[in-house]
Order: C-alpha cells, then structure tokens, then sequence
C-alpha cells in the first residue's frame, strides 16, 4: 500500500518491500535478494552499538540521575522559583543540579583521565584563561549561579560549587560562533573539578582547595559582566591566576600556589583582590570599582573568602 | 532491552531516586545510545549520551509507559541533544572517520585485507546518504526503535520515516553494485 503514497513518487525502482525492510533491520535473513545483500551493511550499522560503560561510568551517571530524580519528586511544585537573590544555604534548583551533575560526571571521567596522564595539578585550569577572555561571558544569570555556587561551597560542597560555577558557561547564550570558546572554558572547569575529586580524600589539602575554589568563584562573580566588550585579558589572566593554584601539588601541604609567587612580588596589595597576582600592576584585574553596588549584599559572601586566607596566601610571605 | 518484569519495578525506583535503579536502566541502554550518537557524529558520544540520561531524569517523573515507550523516549532525548550539538556546532556533522582497521587475531592475512576493503566500501556508501536516512537507518538498527518509534524520536510521519530508510537502503545497494562490491 505505501508504495502509492505520494512521497514515495519517484522512489527509484526496487524489488525492496516495506516487509523486506523490517526484516532485514530486524536482523531476520530476508527472502528478497536485493535486502539479502544489505545484510552486511546492517551488521556494519549495528556493530557501533557501544559497549556497555564501565561500571564506574554507570555508578556516577546513576548516582547524578538518581538525586535529579529525587529533588524533581520531592519538589516538583518549586522547581520553576528561581532565587532572585543570592540566599545562603539556599538549595539549589533541581534543574541546576541536574545540569551542573552533567558538568561534574564528565570532569570525572576527565580527571582520571588527567591522573593518567601525570598532568600537573597546576594544569588544573589549564586554558580557562583564554577561553574566558574570548568568551567574555556576563550574561543571563552567571552572578546568580556564582553566588549559588559559594553557598555550596559554604557548605563544604567544593566539588559541587565549581561545578555550579561552570553552570555559567552552560547557560551562556552566546552566538555560534562562541560555542567553541564555551566548550573550550567548561572543559578548563571540568578539568578542575576533575582535579577537585582527586584532591578531596579528606586530607589537608582539602582545606586549601576549598579556599581556593572559593577565591576564584568570588572573583568570577565579582568581574563577570566586567569585561565584555572588552580586551578581557586582564580578566582572563586573573582567573588562570587563581586557577593555577587551586589544587595543590599532590603530597604538598604548602599552601602558596608557586605560579602566583612570581607575579606578585611586584604587587603589594596586601588583602587585595585575588587577582592581584595577575601581573596587570596590582590592580586587580576587573577593574575593581564599579561593580559592587550591583549586587547588593555587597562584596563579601560569607564563603568568600573563609578567614581570609585564599587571597592572602598570594601574597609575597 | 530486555529488563522485562523488572522494567516496572526499576522505573517505580528511578523516580523515587534510587541510584540502583538507574544504574539498572543507564547499563541497559547507555550502549546504544552511545553507538546511535556517535554513528551520527556527535563529538563526545559517551559523554553526551550521560547528559542524555541526565535529561531523562529530570524528566522522568512525567513518563508514564512500558519497556519499549522508555526506550524510545530516551533516544527521543538522545536525538534532540544530538540536534543541539549539530546547531550549535553550526555545520552538518562529518561522517564519522573510517573505523581503526580491526584486527582479528589467528584470521587469515588474506581474509583480513578483504573485510577491510569491504568494510571501507560500506562506509564510503554510507556517505552517499542523506542525514536523515543515516539518522533514520541509525535509529532502526543501533537503537532498535520500530518504525512508530523512530518516527517519533525524529518528529516525521511513520510513512516518511519508511520513505527514508527504503530511499537510503536502495541508494546504499545501488552504490554497491556500481562498485562491484558484492557483500
């Protein structure tokens, strides 16, 4: 019958019936000549089906999906309220979690793959600074999510806050032409939060991570908006600044991030901005005026800068 | 998908947000979701098909179905984020490369050099199809989805869906034939 349907118009001739076709895409053995001989182009087809993922894979997809899941049954009704304002301890949207899980399964899998590799743990951001300046991100809702971000990170949640942060990129509505560039950035994340998983085995360590995440989120969400438009270096320079120290090196209890050591011996802005060991003359990178009254409760989140100790260990001893 | 009895007490389990629920369902179908988008390009199938799962539990307390809705339901997902992927990357995506040459240990030298040949000319007739065709043929054969499914995953009527892997089949063995391929 279907051979008269009007789309089937100008099919070019063939003895291949419907029937014929499912049989052969059934994987049955078909009776047509013409089907029998696509049978191997069928088993080529189904022979990309992948491999079950391993079961550390499954693990982390499941343990994501199942707390997305939890979070939509139990608050289905308060999905769509988005805080307007930054409340600590707020809990976060399931849709967030949701997204930034995405982020946090795949900086998994790309942590182990950086512990493979024997990359250096100042890798960890390894490129965000380019991505960022390119990007010059600053639209939508990325203050929101930064500060939602160090409410996770309040909580002791690191892994989750930078993963919150990366949500920014995710909800970059950028042209085309940017996409790249955001890939380019979620992926520095990622990489971070990759770091991040490695890091967190409840040493010392863990506390200092902590504080350094906490600085580079405070940053971001102090200078996002900043610089769009603009050149972005300095920016993208300040973020790769922080970013560089975040992760100790593996074993090392010192907390002061070497690649900041050099820089900011010319910047003796004590309790500056922790971008301050950018190299841009001590100012921090952002610009640093300008920006505070837009956001209300000011400068300061209370998981900002923890004692004060993130910023501070830039500076020269 | 063959979880059978066990898909109802599995999907009743998911929405309660059990993990072993969804490891149950993410073991069962990650692999063709996987194959399905990387036969169509996606750069990073594996780690789109975990945002794929992803989207399905954020979603999953509206599903109401069998096995076989379920199935088809994600790799509805697993399409539209391969559509996304394709937007944004702003271009039609590649054929994916010609696979590694496999080797198949104790085969004849001889045996190996044919089925490497063949296996070339399959890919290089596949390339003579349209995307739809290679997403519709893609979607019958790695995902398994019947005709129905197929039509809803990529939002086409049954009929144009039959039309497109019929279409795409025909031009497939026409490409052999004019090469002398015989499979």
């Amino acid at each position: 019958v279907s051979r008269f349907d009007d789309y089937e118009a100008d099919m070019p001739a063939s003895t291949l019936s419907d029937d014929d076709i499912e049989r052969l895409l059934s994987g049955a053995i078909p009776e047509n000549d013409e089907a029998a001989q696509l049978v191997a182009f069928v088993d080529l087809i189904r022979a990309e089906s992948a491999d079950a993922p391993s079961e550390a894979v499954v693990a982390r997809v499941a343990t994501a999906a199942a707390r997305i899941a939890r979070s939509t049954s139990s608050q289905s009704a308060l999905t769509n309220a988005r805080p307007q304002r930054r409340r600590l301890g707020l809990r976060v949207r399931p849709q967030l979690v949701g997204a930034a899980a995405a982020v946090f399964l795949l900086s998994g899998v790309t942590g182990v793959a950086l512990a493979a590799n024997g990359a250096a743990p100042g890798d960890a951001l390894y490129g965000i600074d380019r991505a960022l300046e390119k990007v010059g991100i600053g639209a939508g809702h990325a203050q929101e999510r930064l500060d939602e971000a160090n409410a996770l990170l309040f909580d002791g949640r690191a892994s989750e806050a930078l993963n919150q942060a990366a949500q920014v990129f995710d909800e970059a509505e950028e042209p085309a032409e940017r996409f790249d560039d955001i890939g380019e950035a979620r992926a520095a994340l990622a990489e971070a939060a990759g770091r991040l998983l490695e890091t967190e085995k409840g040493d010392a360590s863990e506390i200092l991570v902590r504080d350094n995440v906490s600085t580079l989120l405070d940053y971001l969400r102090e200078n996002l908006g900043e610089r769009v438009g603009d050149d972005g270096s300095d920016f993208g320079h300040g973020v790769a600044e922080i970013a560089r120290g975040i992760t100790p090196e593996e074993g090392e209890a010192d907390p002061t991030p070497s690649p900041a050591d050099n820089n900011s011996r010319k910047d003796d802005e004590v309790g500056g901005h922790p971008g301050g060991g950018s190299g841009n003359g001590g100012e921090h990178p952002g610009g640093g005026s300008g920006n505070g009254g837009e956001h209300g409760e000011g400068n300061g989140p209370p998981s900002s800068t923890p004692s004060g100790t993130a910023p501070g260990q830039r500076e020269n001893p | 998908m063959t979880l059978g009895e066990n898909f109802k007490p599995a999907l009743d389990a998911a929405k309660a947000g059990a993990d072993w629920a969804w490891a149950v369902l993410y073991r069962e179908l990650a692999g063709p979701v996987t194959g399905y988008l990387a036969s169509r390009g996606a750069p990073e199938p594996e780690d789109l098909a975990a945002e794929t799962f992803l989207q399905v539990a954020r979603n999953i307390q509206s599903f109401d179905g069998g096995e076989a809705a379920f199935r088809s339901w994600v790799f509805v997902i697993a399409h539209r984020r391969l559509i996304d992927v394709r937007r944004r990357k702003g271009r039609e995506p590649e054929l994916r490369a010609l696979p590694d040459e496999v080797h198949h240990p104790g085969g004849d030298v001889e045996e190996e050099a044919l089925d490497r040949l063949v296996t070339r000319e399959l890919w290089l007739g596949l390339a003579t199809l349209t995307e739809d065709q290679r997403d519709v043929l893609a979607l019958r054969i790695i995902g398994n989805l019947t005709l129905e499914e197929t039509a809803e995953a990529i939002g086409k009527r049954v009929g144009a869906v039959k039309a497109l892997q019929r279409r795409g089949l025909i031009a497939l063995r026409g490409h052999f034939e004019q090469n002398r391929i015989s499979l």
